[in-house]
């Protein structure tokens, strides 16, 4: 009956209302955070120089097509759009507790799940603005310079990124939700980015050379368990999906050693991927709202 | 029958028995005064009521509703000024108060009378961290009606104030109370629930330790009269009195001698005073007053 009464929750008008209220009021406040800003620039910055350097140590400076342009930026956008979402997610629960803006708006008639829903849609909402604006613009720019623009791949580029943003945003409101204090949040969070960009993989690797062997890998012949493993890591997922569909990647990280998805099992497919980093985004917030329900509000 | 009633309510933090059992009730249209000092429970209690906490044991019912399964629907018709009031500092009032209005579905045209019978005179577009601390606990007594609720929970409503906001919001309560609503009123200022309550609870260390209105509290518990005699010599006389066992806290006050005891005890007073040739000059009785109260009813906690 529970269950049956929470689905009824899920089609209802006010709820979806009152999460929109929010989600827009969370839009409007984070957008004028000055930083936000500087980071949709980086982006723009980033997309256009990396185009145009990135030959550089080919000796040669000259615009890049969009599918090695992809190939510069996913180094940097995997540590860029966790940042941004460190910016926006960090505080979203744990701040308002200490400024006591929690208290009053829970004593208002709005579910807690509807203020963690409205939450990431709103804070979601500004990242998807400051990614798609600071990559779309960038995106023109280079298309002015090169010839034959292929669009498609770096529509992929963006909406990945965006998915991986969402990942990292709801693992932090999750930790904002965990953590007593903003500080605390914020070493979480910061732990997060490189528990999945450095340590996960320094593990993995470490594990793959005491079991079977680094070369293994390389040759591309790693075990299933290896395989299986990587999918418990948004940013692999996030890298997989990109090279699956974006051949430039493909060649580098051949080159860059064993990740070449010729040699990943059948169910390493681009729907697969997109789904996954979906569940990736749900999963945490589904988390992040039982444990809400059993905080007390100070 | 009762409108707020809180039954057998048990709270602890680790080792730390917040609430023990915590009975009360307050019927509609009261002006409840929740008394209690610094550490008693009386917060704990409040958050409770509003769903921010979760009780070990007990429960909570507002209108027939039981907090815990129907906290969504009562909050609906409750206006909750928390003891720290905090609004988003960097949104301007009109934004602060329009967010809320919309979470309790209510028209927006609302905000211009809140604003005004409030007194909040700055520009609707001015940021909250631009405001006085007064002006922001005018504009959170202001948050509390929207919606019009049947039921205002006030956590230390006067606290910090200067003295004149203080008095002003005394006002905006008791109008508050004439207007029909039910408030729950929670202080430690004694002279602030004597003013403005029809009925008081008293709390300490989590227990209901007594609930009635102050009057009859005073009768119930035997206390003492206040005693305010004009006598000459003034210091002699103090030092007079204080022989005599049934007399309580004599002390001067604006040049009068001002002691507490029972009413029968009046008489021995002035006839120990005569007989040692003081000058009576006047004399006067207060009822108990809720310091009083209080008094009494810690003394006998202890």
């Amino acid at each position: 009956m529970k269950i049956l009464a929470r689905w009824k929750l899920v089609y209802s008008r006010r709820m979806w209302s009152r999460t929109l209220r929010i989600a827009k009021k969370e839009y409007v406040q984070n957008m004028k955070n000055p930083w936000i800003m500087v980071l949709a620039v980086v982006f723009l910055v980033l997309s256009v120089v990396v185009s145009y350097y990135g030959t550089a140590s080919e000796s040669s400076v000259e615009w890049m097509d969009m599918e090695h342009t992809v190939r510069y930026l996913t180094a940097y956008v995997e540590y860029m759009v966790p940042i941004l979402a460190v910016v926006l997610g960090y505080g979203s629960v744990v701040r308002e507790r200490e400024s006591g803006t929690m208290a009053l708006l829970l004593a208002y008639p709005v579910d807690r799940g509807e203020v963690l829903s409205g939450k990431f849609l709103g804070l979601w909402s500004v990242l998807i603005t400051c990614v798609v604006t600071g990559l779309g613009i960038g995106g023109l720019i280079i298309s002015m310079h090169i010839p034959d623009v292929v669009w498609a791949e770096y529509y992929l580029f963006i909406l990945a990124s965006v998915l991986l943003g969402g990942i990292y945003l709801s693992l932090y409101i999750m930790l904002s939700v965990i953590f007593e204090d903003s500080t605390s949040s914020m070493a979480g969070s910061i732990f997060t980015l490189f528990l999945f960009s450095f340590i996960w993989l320094f593990s993995v690797y470490a594990l793959a050379e005491l079991t079977f062997g680094w070369s293994e890998v390389v040759a591309g012949r790693p075990p299933k368990w290896y395989l299986g493993l990587q999918l418990f890591n948004p940013v692999l997922i996030w890298y997989t999906l990109l090279a699956l569909n974006i051949p430039a990647l493909r060649e580098w990280a051949m080159e860059f050693g064993g990740e070449e998805p010729r040699y990943h099992p059948g169910y390493y497919d681009t729907w697969i991927m997109l789904i996954l980093l979906i569940i990736w985004i749900a999963v945490p917030l589904i988390l992040a709202e039982y444990l809400f329900n059993r905080k007390e509000i100070d | 029958m009762a409108f707020i009633k809180i039954e057998d309510l048990y709270k602890s933090y680790g080792q730390r028995e917040a609430l023990r059992g915590l009975d009360l009730s307050v019927s509609k249209g009261d002006i409840y005064g929740f008394l209690g000092p610094n550490g008693a429970g009386k917060t704990t209690a409040i958050k409770i009521i509003m769903g921010l906490i979760k009780p070990d044991a007990g429960s909570v019912n507002i209108g027939g509703k039981d907090v815990s399964r129907e906290g969504m629907q009562i909050r609906r018709y409750i206006g909750y000024l928390p003891e720290r009031i905090a609004f988003y500092r960097d949104m301007s009032i009109w934004d602060n108060l329009s967010f809320l209005c919309d979470i309790k579905e209510c028209p927006q045209e609302r905000i211009y009378s809140l604003l005004d019978d409030f007194k909040i005179n700055a520009p609707p577009e001015t940021k909250i961290k631009q405001l006085s601390k007064g002006m922001v606990q005018r504009l959170g007594l202001a948050q509390t009606l929207i919606g019009d609720p049947k039921v205002l929970i006030l956590d230390e409503p006067t606290t910090g104030l200067d003295p004149e906001i203080r008095h002003w919001v005394k006002d905006k309560i008791i109008d508050m109370g004439k207007s029909g609503k039910t408030i729950f009123l929670s202080s430690h200022i004694l002279s602030d629930v004597q003013q403005l309550c029809n009925r008081v609870g008293v709390i300490s260390n989590g227990r209901m330790i007594a609930e009635d209105n102050v009057d009859m509290l005073g009768s119930t518990l035997r206390l003492d009269h206040r005693f305010r005699l004009s006598v000459k010599p003034l210091r002699d006389a103090l030092e007079r009195v204080k022989d005599i066992e049934e007399v309580k806290r004599p002390r001067i006050e604006d040049g009068s001698l001002v002691l507490y005891c029972r009413g029968e005890d009046k008489v021995k007073v002035i006839e120990h005073l005569l007989q040692h040739c003081f000058d009576i000059l006047d004399f006067s009785v207060d009822e108990p007053d809720l310091e009083e109260v209080f008094v009494k009813i810690m003394e006998g906690e202890k």
